[in-house]
């Protein structure tokens, strides 16, 4: 199977996330409503304020949509067949940031209502972001290579 | 850049178009115009070895070198 192309590994992974993009944006709106409807569905009363979580889950959504927003962006570039552009380059750092800020934000959650579940989530965030740099950095240097190599006559 | 691609120079002398030249050393036209327009990062010994061998002439023919502290002076 061709992993980079429009019909290829990359083309699928790009259409499941752009549903999840689609969904995502529908959850985010609908989100007063559904984490209503949520906190009732569960038999035991949980000690998380609704307001606090609403907020957390508005601010945390609106990041985890640009990351999801910015892989789209990334595998539309990869099935162009031309990975090394330095717009790949920006999309992997801005995946980075968002990753710090919602890291940021599941740091103050640990603060006030700690739980096992949401330290892992934290830990997989920083070290997604960590990551996302490194690949940034490994493009950079591939954009490079390829700028040297295409005016290589 | 310090090194002067002179490659007109030299298709003029021989009276050849890029196109002409192109299609003798089996370059596209797009990287013939990089090259001739000084924009090309480095120059690949067999493209070299084909252009010498179209316009019959030597490196030192269509390749020359300046000093960019002279230039500025």
């Amino acid at each position: 199977m061709i992993i980079l192309d429009q019909k290829g590994f990359s083309g699928i992974v790009k259409h499941i996330l752009d549903l999840v993009f689609v969904g995502g944006i529908g959850i985010f709106l609908s989100l007063p409503i559904a984490l209503k409807w949520y906190l009732g569905l569960m038999y035991t009363r949980t000690s998380e304020n609704y307001n606090f979580l609403l907020g957390f889950l508005f601010i945390t959504g609106i990041f985890a949509l640009l990351i999801v927003n910015e892989i789209r962006k990334l595998l539309k570039n990869l099935n162009k067949n031309n990975p090394f552009i330095i717009e790949n380059v920006t999309c992997l750092n801005r995946i980075a940031i968002s990753c710090w800020l919602i890291t940021a934000c599941y740091i103050i959650k640990i603060i006030f209502y700690n739980s096992f579940l949401t330290i892992i989530v934290a830990m997989v965030f920083i070290i997604t972001g960590l990551f996302s740099v490194i690949l940034a950095e490994v493009f950079r240097q591939a954009v490079v290579v390829k700028e040297e190599n295409d005016l290589t006559i | 850049m310090s090194i002067i691609v002179n490659l007109d120079v030299m298709m003029a002398i021989r009276k050849i178009s890029s196109s002409e030249l192109a299609a003798k050393i089996d370059l596209s036209q797009a990287n013939l115009s990089i090259l001739k327009n000084n924009k090309a990062k480095a120059i690949r010994f067999s493209t070299l070895e084909a252009i010498c061998k179209a316009l019959s002439c030597q490196p030192g023919d269509i390749l020359a070198y300046e000093d960019d502290d002279h230039i500025l002076k």
